[in-house]
């Protein structure tokens, strides 16, 4: 396996249970890795499975609904290589937190309300160094804060998340998720909530905090604007499927996937005409309930063909570079 | 803080004034008063032994002379209108003087005064039993959500639920006291307590209270615990217990350390409520189990018209409920870090 590689997903399948429809496949088929130090972004539209990929990472599906049906999910470990999919549940909290940690969408609900920011941060110093004395975790935890950009660390360790805005709270998420160290931070559309000045804070405080801290990043998000910056490698889903994985820069310029390609047209840009309509992807996403056989963008892809309602798109690999169509390849 | 408390125990005034008031002028317009009672007691005297006793022709054929029924009506106040006898009222009330019972014609307040440790008794007794039980129970049926052990503890409680207090105290009455005879049938203590040891005494009052507080806890039981259970699974399932979960804390130490807090907030307000419920009891357990506590004491007073002792026990439950209220906002602001007084 490749040096670099931190996270390896290989063919990870993650299922509902429902009542109505039985078990509802969301995330079909991923494989991806994750490379130390880099930030790979997942893209897709609400409802492709990103966010049920990046709970699927830390095993906190919510249960007893949400199941990994199958696949594997390798972390690199000091003792080697560890599959996060067959751990057993009392194993979980040694890597959660420690080895890969998650920031959330809605920082307003992310905080325990009724627990001060210090207690908060204070648990998780707990939990992965026991070792460590009370008043080192004070000292940590403060130097803590100020790396987040938190004001004032000393006064706000003591209130709680009502007295903090927003953009704050999601500092202290920030916090709390880097208490331990983590190799892999997994970011669930951490700006999505923010006011647009905030979310470009918060872009560049998680930017500086990877440089100084060299952790790996993945980035779910649905704004191509954050990939642009964000981003050395992007994955674009597709209801459940992966479409392509390229390297930011190529997939911009050159996306390859009908898809891709359609979502980058449906970006306003400062050149165009104006009064003129947006370029949109006809159609809508297929619900999961009717799932069509064959390559999941048939109903709405421009390329179709017989084969695409027939066969799903074997993935073409070049280098780290992954291609989901029958229609199109790296050269045409 | 400090004029938080000083707000809310100044509102206490007006809404005590404006309950005092309304029951005060009830007991005024209401038919078969003291008065009417005595009236009807002398007339049937009249009918059975008439011939001791004179028919007054001014008195309109009543069995009492007017100087009689004009002593009488100062006897029982109402030589008065209502609104001048609810000020003489509450200016005694004021000095802490409730009047006296028409009935036992002792002072209202020494007769509630010897009542409230029984109801104490009981009312501090179910409340921390409802509570004992129902947090732990609501918190395992929420962790256990769905299993057969939550199917079976619900369908119990809710039969505890539908059945009224008073059938369930009749029904354990009959099981328990009457054909297994594993508890004594009714009262406070056994007649002879004050010659027990300390011992037989602790043993006698126990014997006596499982079947009433059984009763009385049945009643609480249903809601708090499904309180207990329905914020629990809803505070499981938010934001910030995933975020515990995430940072690697157990799914336990999540649910104690994290959930259960969140959880206890609107249990925390009801808190008040069952004070003043409680500690002024049920009538209907106490006339069942023969315990003379301020429940019974009401009712009787109610139904035979002894309005100073009415107006006492509404006096003592009204001031509990409106101090339990306050209390309620102390236990939400003891859990709940984002309630402030202001």
């Amino acid at each position: 396996m490749d040096d670099q590689v931190v996270l390896r997903v290989s063919n990870l399948r993650v299922g509902f249970a429902t009542e109505d429809h039985g078990m509802l496949v969301a995330v079909d088929g991923l494989s991806f890795d994750l490379r130390a130090g880099e930030t790979l972004g997942l893209v897709g539209e609400s409802g492709c499975g990103k966010s049920v990929t990046a709970l699927s990472l830390l095993r906190l599906l919510p249960q007893p609904l949400g199941k990994i049906l199958s696949g594997e999910i390798l972390i690199k470990t000091k003792d080697g290589w560890e599959d996060i999919v067959r751990l057993p549940a009392n194993q979980l909290s040694r890597i959660r937190g420690a080895r890969i940690s998650m920031i959330f969408q809605e920082p307003m609900t992310a905080l325990n309300p009724v627990h001060t920011i210090g207690r908060q941060i204070f648990e998780s110093f707990r939990l992965h160094f026991p070792e460590m004395s009370d008043k080192d975790i004070l000292m940590k935890s403060l130097e803590l804060l100020e790396d987040v950009g938190i004001p004032s660390p000393e006064k706000r360790i003591h209130e709680f998340p009502h007295q903090l805005s927003g953009g704050m709270r999601q500092r202290v998420v920030i916090a709390i998720a880097l208490s331990a160290d983590p190799d892999i931070l997994v970011a669930d559309e951490p700006t999505t909530a923010l006011d647009v000045t905030i979310q470009a804070q918060i872009l560049d405080l998680m930017l500086a905090l990877q440089k100084k801290r060299g952790m790996s990043i993945l980035l779910i998000t649905h704004d191509l604007g954050v990939v642009a910056q964000m981003c050395q490698r992007t994955l674009v889903m597709y209801a459940g499927r992966l479409a392509e994985a390229r390297d930011t820069r190529s997939l911009f310029k050159d996306p390859r996937h009908p898809y891709t390609k359609g979502l980058l047209h449906s970006i306003p840009r400062l050149g165009s005409v104006r009064k003129t309509l947006l370029p949109t992807i006809e159609g809508s996403v297929p619900a999961l309930k009717d799932l069509l056989r064959g390559c999941r963008f048939q109903s709405r892809c421009p390329l179709v063909t017989e084969r695409c309602r027939e066969e799903i798109p074997e993935v073409q690999i070049k280098q780290d570079q992954n291609l989901a169509c029958w229609n199109r390849g790296f050269h045409d | 803080m400090t004029s938080y408390i000083l707000k809310r125990l100044f509102w206490i005034v007006p809404t005590f004034l404006g309950i005092t008031l309304i029951v005060f002028a009830i007991t005024r317009f209401v038919p078969g008063g003291p008065l009417e009672q005595v009236l009807m007691r002398g007339a049937l005297m009249g009918a059975e032994g008439g011939k001791n006793i004179k028919m007054d022709a001014s008195s309109g054929g009543a069995a009492l002379s007017n100087e009689q029924l004009a002593s009488l009506k100062a006897y029982y106040g109402f030589d008065r209108p209502w609104y001048q006898s609810y000020v003489l009222w509450l200016g005694k009330v004021l000095t802490f003087d409730l009047g006296r019972s028409t009935r036992y014609n002792e002072p209202v307040g020494a007769l509630i005064w010897s009542k409230l440790p029984i109801s104490t008794y009981y009312g501090i007794l179910t409340m921390l039993i409802t509570y004992l039980i129902c947090i732990p129970l609501g918190i395992w049926k929420a962790i256990r959500h769905n299993s057969f052990f939550d199917y079976i503890s619900s369908i119990l409680v809710f039969i505890g639920y539908s059945l009224p207090a008073y059938v369930v105290a009749i029904i354990l009455l009959v099981v328990f006291a009457s054909n297994l005879e594993w508890f004594p049938l009714g009262g406070f203590t056994s007649s002879d307590f004050s010659e027990y040891t300390f011992f037989s005494k602790i043993i006698d009052l126990i014997e006596h209270s499982v079947l009433p507080l059984t009763a009385y806890v049945l009643g609480s039981f249903a809601m708090m615990t499904f309180l207990m259970k329905n914020t629990l699974m809803e505070n499981l399932s938010a934001d910030y217990v995933r975020t515990a979960i995430a940072k690697g804390v157990s799914f336990r130490k999540a649910v104690f350390s994290h959930a259960v807090r969140n959880s206890l907030i609107p249990m925390a307000t009801h808190f008040g409520q069952n004070i003043s419920v409680i500690l002024t009891g049920s009538f209907l357990i106490e006339k069942i189990f023969n315990i003379d506590g301020l429940g019974l004491l009401g009712y009787e007073s109610l139904v035979e018209r002894d309005y100073p002792v009415v107006m006492g026990t509404l006096v003592v439950s009204s001031i509990l409920f409106l101090i339990g209220n306050i209390l309620s906002d102390f236990a939400v602001a003891l859990v709940d870090p984002r309630i402030q007084f202001k």
